[in-house]
């Protein structure tokens, strides 16, 4: 709108009036200018000041027109994965529905084995179907593969079937803040993971310097808030928003102490110790800040104060990492500080191994004119518990002390820093000086001797010796033939593993060690319950089950019992294990039975190697009679001590341990020799051989002595026959010649290598070893199926049935599944017509705050135009109105 | 008293007459004149004559001739000239920005941004279709080349806007010393009586050359009684009497460019331009289109810096073999927040995934990066040597002090996560944007070649999209570093800033230009020439001068009588 200026009073003048008319006629071209660009673009606003707060609305729409868009494309590229799933899962249910029906007539134990073989025939073709429709593809992407989405899901590996995919969801957002799943893993719609063998021990990691502070409190982390700290003079704050780690708010409270004070923090395995310098006195307290939760987090909220004794914070618990170093699970060292007066001395001393067993050792520094000026001699005496450390009397330093005791090989020391910032270790040590160890607990994670893992028939041997950290240790399991998936549980305090086969029974026990104990993932432990056994069938018992007494005994006569264990040379022992809940009740019968002692009392306890309950007589008598007779009860088959159809159980004998002596090339020829123990039993098992060049001649001569075979030589001139006369004229072992490996071995070969080279393994008495009777297995349908082709093989009705129920409970998952997805297809479906509304009214508004009004434009340009026209008119008349008209 | 003296009389009356036409011609040949005062001839009686006891009147004689102004008025009216010309030149850089910016269009960019994060959102809709992770990439350049565009047109007009203020020194020196010799001319033509106006065209020239100078640069005038006139700017004295100080254009530096800036020759003090066009030129380029730069900058800052934190996270469709670190350290033994990166990192640790592609197993190490001040913080060196410890990775400072990162055998690949430090978008690894301002925005070397490295996963390579759903969410997330204002918002304040500044400065123009007009109104109303008026001063003169005429005539036959006797 032209501006309306106030007209001159006084005098008009020839140029004001031009000036005037002018900028009026200017004033009028601009208006109509603005008003044809809005009429030809349709937009009203040619620039975004015409209407500043109509232009921020108008950007604000368009942008949200543009999500719009974006929503739109989604949303259907979203409903077109549902609807291939649907489709696909569609055909799932019809080939599900027609197995079922076949599979129900075959329950019928009329049918003929002829009938079986064509139901069983169909099954197999309905598993290759199921598999095609589980690999089946759209638009590039494996619909049935997880997150895996161009890796093929399903797969036939010999009888079983391996999921290759994982059970990530891909979620799109099908609008702003709304997250959809747009896939249905294979896990969800077939059952193709296992359920988990739920790590059942608290691993229990340490507090160390590098714990994160977001794996604190199993995960939750502390809130880097502030906190304040006083000694009831001075209060200081500490905000610990830069802090990463524990070290680092370790840190930050160390270098903001009150006023004039030092403090001290130290970890314990699982919390901070907060301690102040004792001679300023006072009161040491934590508190918050108004309302935080930074301390109490921390677990060193203290309002009421300790005086100048250590502030011991509460457990924090850290958090299992992929990170986390397995020697920082299972328990702590037992450790000790060492402080000397002066710079560069203080030691801290950590036991070498996890465990209390170093609780209460003393560590004294003893001086002794004896040792050489910087030196020092550490003994640890394992009877009084001490470490002593003589060192010379004022010249011996920090750094050699630390060698010294380092060298026990039952110590770990090394340079303090905590009070001592840049320990160089150059200080002389203090004489005088002690401490206790303590904070030692757990045991010492076993991982060299692994797990056994059965899978698809198949057993596998897993050990994780060269494993350092926890993600070192599921790579070993996920990288493994084994088919099975490990990953840190969701609580953070174990590992859980799972089978990707479908089909077979997967079974964890251990290797010969406690790793599968450790670690929480027997599939049977004593704390397993027997009615989850045998797939949930439970054990039959003589007292549980009536019917059976009518069932004839194997043994006449006599009180009804589950099963009796026979023996050498003792009475039998009739068992009735009928009150018992768990696996572990089931040992301690047999341990415990009245008949079960004596000199020589069978023992029973899960496997050392696989799973399984285990038998042993160790009276090496040499009858070798041990034996399970199955009573009144299928209890021994249930067990698994006696295989089904079995009356009696596998005896597995009793041997000798045994050692093989090679040596690698060039020295393999000739110089193998194998060492057994004359008697049986695991006794000799870990005996060293051990060969000690300090003869001449090329003689040989062999001791047993300390749990070693020495085996003393002239390296490089004696034989490995004057070995093998030397280890049998010794009595305690037999030697003969090695030739698994070297066929041709005569024995004429000189040994030239010396040190340890072999040691004793495999020695056991005579044992039962009975099965895992507690498998996991894959709940889906590939497993459904694949059991009921086995269970139509073997004409096994039970089987058959408890297939067919499998199958029961695929169809609901799916069902569920299916469910879960049509949901989704209808929200897509809502939200798309949603979309599409709000989309149209955007563009409303849009048009109402950046459209030109048609209307009120053309009648604003007529009316500018009048205007125009009146002011050239005015323009005119008012240039030829003049006074000389009339003179 | 006698005829002949009464013949003087009417003698008077004609040349007054005729002195009054004559001024009334040359006003009207003025009318047209920009700049021209109207003049006006002043008459005044002569003195009486007292013959006896009368006192007889001896006609009238011409005092003078003035010019009809006011000087206060002229004075407001160079102030008002000065604020509009001001105000225009911002209102002129306004609207060549907001040209710029183009919003409400489909080109602007807004429509890039929300283009890019769409084709986030199409990666989570596709993740393993690698053409649609090329289709975010190549969203990512059109986004980095409009910022980089729009950077570069802004500091074109501010080029341009310099140019214009170097070459305002050339006009006021020319202006100042045409006052200057004006000052001398209408001295030595007034010869320096009190009597206002003598040298009346003179005037005119320099009212004309100082409005001239008022729309360059505001300027105070201070008549002196010699009827020169002193101009300063500021303190600043430009002209005083005959004398001129001259001006130049000096460059200085500002935000990495050379900027020209109007300085006194003589004392080498910036000229004070606290109004007209000089000051409006100032304004439109340091704040208006200097201060849109800043802006444009810290919004390319931000997307860079905290997108490249959340990408950094992330891994691809394919690990890593090779990396080199974008921005170079000072010296590779200096803490790293202190090392002159374009961006600082902070106290925490980040995770290396080294995965072996034979056996798809993947080994995580933590990486701390100490920055607490406290005690030996982590320098590049030190980040090398901790990175060097992992196992299969090698990692080296290159001559020109960046980070290299490979892998030692041909089946690893290695992957960044859990960045707390953003020690990873600070050196520029694993990054998605390049740069860090508007002028050098880009995308990052490694995914530009290779689209599969879009870090679109958190769990490992390939394993999720978890990564990409906050990308795509990016744009409207509560950004810490910004005091929870989203990316979106950034840039709608950005443009909402320039849009009501705008808005402000042509409302303020248009209150100066309203104002300026009624004072020229004024002025003209005052100065201007009325034809009608001098028309009807021409009767005047023409009556008066008949009249006198007549007088003549009458006194010519009394004499004549006289003579007849």
């Amino acid at each position: 709108m032209p501006a309306i200026y106030p007209v001159a009073s006084g005098r008009v003048t020839e140029q004001l009036t031009q000036a005037r008319l002018q900028s009026q006629f200017n004033f009028d071209r601009l208006a109509l200018v603005r008003l044809q660009d809005q009429l030809s673009t349709g937009i009203r606003l040619s620039v975004p000041s015409a209407d500043a707060p109509a232009a921020a609305r108008t950007i604000t729409l368009q942008r949200l027109l543009e999500q719009k868009q974006q929503a739109i494309t989604t949303v259907n590229t979203t409903s077109s994965y549902v609807a291939a799933t649907d489709s696909a899962l569609a055909r799932v249910s019809e080939l599900l529905t027609s197995i079922r029906a076949s599979a129900l007539s075959a329950v019928d134990s009329t049918n003929s084995e002829g009938e079986r073989r064509i139901i069983a025939e169909e099954v197999n073709r309905a598993l290759e179907q199921l598999i095609d429709v589980g690999n089946q593809r759209f638009r590039g992407r494996y619909l049935f593969a997880g997150s895996n989405s161009t890796q093929v899901p399903f797969e036939l590996q010999g009888a079983n079937v391996v999921y290759q995919g994982n059970e990530i969801d891909l979620k799109s957002m099908v609008d702003a803040d709304f997250l959809l799943n747009t896939t249905v893993t294979g896990n969800e719609v077939f059952g193709a993971i296992s359920s988990k063998v739920q790590g059942t021990a608290d691993l229990d990691p340490i507090l160390t310097l590098d714990t994160k502070l977001n794996s604190l409190r199993g995960g939750l982390g502390i809130t880097k808030g502030s906190f304040i700290i006083s000694d009831g003079m001075s209060t200081k704050t500490i905000g610990i928003a830069s802090a990463e780690t524990i070290g680092d708010v370790a840190r930050l409270i160390e270098s903001n102490p009150p006023d004039g004070r030092q403090i001290t923090v130290r970890l314990t395995n699982n919390a901070l110790v907060i301690d102040i310098d004792d001679a300023g006195g006072g009161n040491l307290t934590v508190r918050e800040v108004s309302g935080g939760t930074t301390a109490s987090q921390l677990g060193i909220f203290n309002s009421r104060g300790v005086g100048v004794e250590p502030l011991v914070g509460t457990d924090v618990a850290p958090r299992l990492e992929l990170t986390t170093q397995l020697a920082d699970i299972l328990g702590t060292r037992a450790a000790v500080l060492l402080p000397s007066t002066g710079v560069n001395n203080d030691i801290f001393i950590e036991a070498a191994e996890n465990g209390a067993h170093m609780n209460g050792v003393v560590v004294q520094v003893v001086s002794n004119g004896t040792v050489a000026a910087d030196g020092a001699v550490a003994t640890f005496d394992e009877v009084n518990r001490v470490l002593q450390v003589n060192v010379n009397p004022g010249t011996t330093t920090a750094t050699t002390v630390v060698n010294a005791i380092n060298a026990t090989g039952q110590f770990t020391a090394q340079l303090d820093n905590k009070l001592d910032t840049d320990n160089t270790g150059s200080g002389p040590i203090q004489f005088g000086a002690s401490g206790t160890f303590a904070g030692g607990s757990g045991v010492v994670f076993d991982k060299e001797s692994g797990i056994q893992i059965v899978n698809g028939g198949q057993t596998h041997t897993i050990t994780f010796a060269g494993a350092e950290t926890i993600e070192d240790m599921l790579n070993l399991l996920n990288g493994s033939a084994a088919s099975v998936v490990a990953r840190i549980s969701e609580n953070g305090r174990g590992i859980e593993i799972r089978s990707r086969l479908s089909g077979a029974d997967f079974k964890i026990g251990e290797n010969g060690g406690t790793t599968a104990t450790e670690l929480g993932i027997r599939t049977l432990t004593r704390d397993t319950l027997l009615s989850d056994l045998n797939f949930g069938r439970g054990v039959d018992l003589t007292g549980g089950n009536d019917a059976l007494v009518s069932e004839p005994s194997f043994i006449g006569g006599g009180p009804r019992v589950d099963f009796t264990i026979r023996r050498d040379g003792s009475p039998d022992l009739d068992v009735d294990i009928s009150s018992a809940i768990t696996i572990g009740d089931v040992l301690d019968f047999i341990n415990t039975h009245p008949d079960n002692r004596g000199a020589s009392p069978i023992t029973v306890r899960l496997a050392e190697f696989g799973n399984g309950i285990q038998i042993t007589d160790e009276n090496n008598s040499g009858q070798q009679s041990l034996t399970v007779v199955r009573r009144d009860s299928f209890a021994a088959w249930d067990l698994g001590l006696v295989a089904r159809n079995e009356d009696l159980a596998a005896l597995s004998v009793s041997v000798p341990a045994q050692a093989t002596v090679t040596f690698p090339p060039p020295n393999d020829r000739n110089t193998g020799i194998v060492v057994s123990a004359t008697v049986s039993g695991p006794s000799f098992n870990d005996v060293e051989v051990i060969y000690r060049d300090i003869l001449g001649g090329g003689a040989a001569t062999a001791t047993f002595a300390g749990g070693r075979l020495f085996v003393d030589i002239d390296a490089g001139q004696t034989t490995a026959n004057r070995i093998i006369d030397a280890i049998n004229a010794q009595g305690t072992f037999t030697a003969g010649l090695e030739t698994s490996q070297d066929p041709s071995n005569n024995g004429s070969g000189v040994i030239r290598t010396t040190g340890t080279v072999a040691t004793f393994a495999g020695g056991a008495f005579d044992r039962v070893q009975g099965a895992d009777v507690n498998p996991a297995e894959t709940h889906g349908v590939f497993n459904s199926l694949l059991r009921l082709t086995d269970a139509l093989a073997n004409s096994d009705i039970v089987a058959i049935g408890r297939a067919v129920g499998m199958l029961d409970d695929d169809f609901q998952r799916l069902t569920f599944t299916r469910a879960d997805l049509g949901a989704r297809a209808r929200s897509l479906d809502v939200l798309g017509q949603r979309v599409q509304d709000e989309d149209l009214q955007l563009r409303a508004s849009l048009s109402k705050e950046l459209d030109t009004d048609l209307v009120k434009a053309i009648s604003d340009l007529s009316a500018r135009q009048a205007n125009l026209e009146a002011t050239l008119r005015v323009i005119g008349q008012t240039l030829q109105m003049t006074v000389l008209n009339f003179l | 008293m006698s005829l002949f003296g009464s013949l003087q009389i009417a003698n008077n009356a004609l040349f007054a007459s005729q002195v009054g036409l004559q001024v009334t011609g040359n006003n009207i040949a003025n009318a047209n004149t920009p700049g021209y005062i109207r003049q006006r001839p002043v008459f005044t009686p002569a003195a009486t004559q007292l013959i006896g006891n009368l006192p007889l009147g001896l006609g009238v004689q011409v005092e003078g001739i003035i010019q009809q102004s006011d000087r206060f008025l002229a004075d407001r009216l160079r102030g008002a000239i000065s604020d509009l010309a001001g105000s225009e030149a911002q209102e002129e850089a306004y609207v060549q920005l907001e040209a710029l910016i183009g919003e409400l269009t489909n080109s602007d960019l807004s429509t890039s941004l929300s283009g890019f994060f769409n084709s986030i959102n199409d990666i989570l809709n596709q993740p393993e279709d690698i053409a649609v992770r090329n289709l975010a990439v190549l969203q990512g350049t059109t986004l980095t080349d409009d910022i980089r565009r729009m950077n570069s047109r802004v500091l074109g007009v501010r080029d341009n806007v310099n140019d214009q203020i170097a070459s305002a020194a050339t006009d006021i020196n020319r202006l100042v010393s045409q006052i200057a010799k004006l000052n001398v001319n209408i001295v030595q033509t007034e010869g320096g009586t009190t009597r206002a106006s003598d040298a009346v065209g003179l005037r005119d020239q320099r009212e004309l050359a100082m409005a001239e100078l008022s729309k360059i640069v505001k300027i105070r005038a201070a008549e002196q009684p010699n009827g020169s006139i002193s101009l300063f700017a500021g303190g600043d004295f430009l002209v005083i009497g005959g004398e001129y100080r001259e001006v130049e254009v000096q460059s200085t530096s500002d935000r990495g460019f050379s900027i020209a800036a109007v300085h006194l020759a003589a004392t080498d003090a910036p000229l004070a331009a606290s109004g007209g066009r000089l000051a409006g030129l100032y304004a439109a380029r340091d704040e208006i289109l200097g201060g849109f730069v800043d802006d444009l900058d810290t919004l390319a800052a931000t997307l860079t810096f905290e997108f490249n934190k959340i990408h950094a996270n992330g891994q691809g469709l394919t690990g890593l073999t090779e990396v080199q670190s974008e921005f170079a350290v000072d010296s590779a033994s200096l803490a790293l927040d202190q090392a002159g990166l374009p961006f600082t990192p902070v106290n925490g640790s980040f995770q290396v995934k080294l995965l072996n592609t034979r056996t798809g197993l993947t080994k995580t190490t933590d990486v701390f990066v100490r920055l607490n001040g406290l005690n030996s913080d982590t320098s590049l060196e030190g980040l090398t040597a901790s990175l060097n410890s992992i196992d299969g990775l090698v990692a080296s400072i290159n001559a020109d002090r960046r980070l290299t990162i490979s892998t030692d055998a041909s089946n690893l690949e290695f992957s960044f996560g859990s960045d707390t430090s953003h020690v990873l978008a600070s050196l520029g690894m694993n990054t998605f944007f390049s740069g860090s301002n508007s002028r050098d925005i880009g995308i990052n070397a490694v995914v530009r070649s290779d689209a599969s490295k879009f870090a679109a996963s958190e769990g490992g390579v390939g394993e999720d999209t978890n990564i990409a759903l906050l990308l795509a969410a990016f744009g409207e997330r509560p950004l810490e570093s910004r005091n929870g204002q989203t990316l979106v918002k950034q840039y709608e304040e950005l443009v909402v800033k320039v849009t009501q500044a705008s808005a402000v400065t042509q409302a303020v123009n248009e209150g100066f230009r309203v104002y300026q007009q009624t004072l020229e109104g004024q002025y003209l109303g005052l100065t201007g020439v009325s034809i009608d008026e001098e028309a009807i001063n021409m009767i005047a003169y023409q009556r008066t001068y008949q009249a006198s005429a007549r007088l003549v005539a009458t006194i010519s036959e009394l004499l004549n009588i006289l003579m007849n006797l």
